[in-house]
């Protein structure tokens, strides 16, 4: 069937005809029309899940086997992260990398390697990935895995969909006593408190830092730093409540500018009084915050917004990060979800984003200024040997992808070896040569 | 320990049932056609589920008298069943139909008379019993015959005055049967339909219409409820109005 998609930052938006397997046959069958990418929940921003034909993996959402004593759950690439948290968060496991939202496939997050507030202790999601079923651009399936051709293993996981079609995952879920989150809250008042407060608490397993990237100055890079444990209240009883509030249509003229963004942030910081504050929080709030709000990317308006996250390695400092904080502080535009975190060490993957760092994400309304002002963040990321994160990508020049990539022409050989040359390619991919 | 059997598991409607009855308490009899779909089915369950959910499945092509008739034996062959679901069914488009009329009588027969008549044996063996709950999976598609799908229409017509008359014979005992009538629901059988102008419920949403109805014992459940007044506007709609319509 034809219909029109995007991903979550509604740009851009493409023409395409969708098939939807509900067999792994379905899926292979499915090769035989011409190049495709596979698609999840949509949740990348930009154009990694877009192209003319679109094999929607949602139909295949089985939870296939789970051994308690190893932690390890196979399910089928289309069951999203909710599913598992709903299923078995009950039982006492829980993900063991959950990105800023819930409703992401399993096989989304091998694709994009998704990290969370964890990857400085835990790496990013394919870290605890066994094994895998892909479906190959000749229509075989093949298991891989560390030992088994490891060398597509290395492609696949976060490799954008690129190598083939994952069909199936194998990934050890982390023991739990709670559903709840010991969070630590730290007020740190400009971006040397913020960086020092992620210091002081990286033994603590989750960490990240919220800025408010309205304030100049003296307060450039004001941050609310939270840090976090599972609870060991042994409640288990998951969340199962869905979305609370909904955005039904798109703003018409967005809701987010200078003002309430500014208003906003004020509020945010303020609301936490104290320099230091412990609680205890529900998993929801605490990982997936906007995931209350269904569809909240409408409120970006009709033309949608660009996600930006880029990450520079720890050699290059902090002053990198600081750069870039000022100049969008300086530019005014409105960006109320920037986070930044440290990561862990990076994976052997030819494409992970994650590597030991520094990593900011922002987002602005899509319009020339904000695109302006990522060509002049794209500068100072590469020069300091950073990088961006293709699922929020929808404007990368293949140049810089190509130089802040170093293991592409790897990669590339790996397509070549498993017949991925020519079957599977999204918007992003072709923008990028890859094809 | 509550013991559901569904014939035609795999379905969607189906598949989100039997996981909106998952629960400590409760065993599931299944019976599908295709036995990759249906181990996969049963494997979602116990994996949801842990240690304490109990599946047995067994494979029935459910197209035919004998094969209907074969797995209603096998369901209360293994022991008393207190739910029964029967959710087969199939939905080649009207070119097909239109094309073959093998895919036509196909049609009629899986939809129609192979429903009925599980549904009917299931009765008896409730009835014999003298308690239990049925649900019937019948379509909005039965109450008004339209040019876009009158042949699935008028097999699940033939359900609902079957299941009507079921009612009336289970009247005063204590089994309770159920006539469901989804609107479009994204399932497996409807993929061919999305992206349409048609907007496809969750079947999620459906299944829960579906397990509150039986719960409740109701006779007739429209999912979403939403359908009871579309559905009762286009039956009243005039003939020259309704034939210049496109549905």
């Amino acid at each position: 069937m034809r219909t029109t998609t995007h991903g979550w930052g509604r740009y851009p938006v493409v023409e395409t005809e969708v098939h939807r397997p509900r067999t792994y046959a379905a899926a292979a069958a499915a090769l035989d029309a011409g190049p495709l990418i596979a698609r999840g929940l949509g949740r990348s921003y930009g154009d990694s899940s877009l192209a003319p034909r679109q094999l929607d993996l949602t139909g295949l959402d089985h939870l296939l086997a789970f051994d308690p004593a190893t932690g390890l759950l196979t399910c089928e690439a289309g069951v999203s992260l909710a599913t598992v948290m709903d299923t078995m968060l009950p039982r006492g496991w829980f993900p063991p990398v959950t990105p800023g939202t819930r409703y992401v496939t399993v096989g989304g997050a091998v694709a994009s390697d998704v990290h969370g507030k964890n990857h400085h202790k835990h790496g990013s999601f394919t870290d605890h990935v066994t094994s895998m079923k892909v479906l190959l651009g000749t229509g075989e399936i093949v298991e891989t895995s560390h030992t088994a051709h490891p060398d597509l293993f290395r492609a696949t996981c976060g490799g954008m969909g690129l190598t083939g079609v994952v069909l199936e995952v194998t990934f050890r879920l982390i023991p739990v006593r709670s559903k709840n989150v010991d969070e630590t809250v730290v007020k740190a008042p400009d971006l040397t408190a913020a960086l020092d407060a992620l210091e002081e608490h990286d033994k603590a397993t989750y960490t990240v830092a919220w800025i408010d990237l309205l304030a100049r100055g003296s307060r450039l890079g004001r941050s609310l730093v939270m840090a976090g444990e599972h609870a060991e209240d042994g409640d288990l009883a998951a969340d199962r409540s869905a979305a609370s509030a909904r955005v039904p249509f798109d703003t018409p003229s967005p809701l987010l500018n200078k003002v309430t963004v500014s208003a906003f942030n004020r509020l945010y910081y303020a609301r936490v009084r104290k320099p230091l504050t412990h609680h205890t929080v529900g998993y929801e709030p605490f990982f997936h915050p906007l995931d209350a709000i269904a569809d909240w990317n409408r409120l970006y308006g009709r033309r949608g917004f660009v996600q930006y996250q880029f990450v520079t390695p720890l050699e290059a400092g902090s002053d990198v990060v600081r750069e870039a904080i000022r100049r969008v502080a300086d530019a005014g535009l409105a960006s109320p979800l920037a986070v930044l975190k440290v990561f862990g060490p990076g994976n052997d993957n030819h494409l992970s984003f994650p590597t030991a760092g520094y990593t900011l994400a922002l987002d602005f309304k899509a319009d020339q200024r904000a695109y302006a002002l990522c060509d002049e963040l794209d500068q100072l990321v590469i020069a300091a040997g950073g990088r961006l994160y293709l699922t929020k990508d929808a404007r990368m020049s293949p140049e810089t992808f190509a130089q802040s990539y170093p293991r592409l022409a790897e990669f590339e050989d790996v397509r070549r070896r498993y017949g991925a040359v020519g079957v599977f390619a999204s918007a992003q991919s072709r923008r990028l040569g890859v094809t | 320990m509550t013991t559901i059997a569904v014939l035609g598991a795999t379905s969607g409607i189906a598949q989100a049932c039997l996981r909106a009855w998952l629960g400590p308490e409760v065993s599931f009899r299944l019976s599908g056609r295709s036995p990759q779909a249906l181990d996969r089915v049963a494997a979602d369950l116990r994996t949801r589920g842990g240690d304490t959910v109990h599946v047995e499945t067994a494979v029935h092509d459910l197209t035919d008298t004998a094969s209907v008739v074969e797995a209603v034996d096998w369901i209360f062959g293994r022991g008393e069943v207190d739910i029964v679901l029967v959710a087969f069914g199939t939905m080649p488009s009207q070119e097909d139909a239109d094309a073959d009329p093998q895919v036509a009588a196909g049609l009629l027969t899986v939809n129609g008379s192979a429903t009925v008549l599980a549904a009917h044996l299931v009765a008896l063996r409730l009835l014999e019993r003298g308690t239990g709950r049925l649900a019937v999976i019948g379509s909005v598609a039965g109450d008004r015959g339209r040019a876009s799908n009158y042949l699935y229409g008028s097999a699940k017509a033939m359900v609902a005055t079957a299941v009507g008359g079921l009612q009336h014979r289970a009247a005063g005992t204590d089994v309770r049967i159920t006539l469901v009538k989804p609107g479009p629901t994204s399932t497996p059988m409807t993929d061919h339909l999305r992206g349409g102008k048609l907007k496809l419920a969750s079947p999620d949403a459906v299944a829960a219409d579906i397990v509150g109805a039986v719960e409740a014992g109701r006779q007739v459940v429209y999912t979403p409820s939403k359908w009871r007044l579309i559905i009762t506007v286009i039956r009243l709609l005039p003939r020259p109005i309704f034939e210049r319509s496109r549905l």
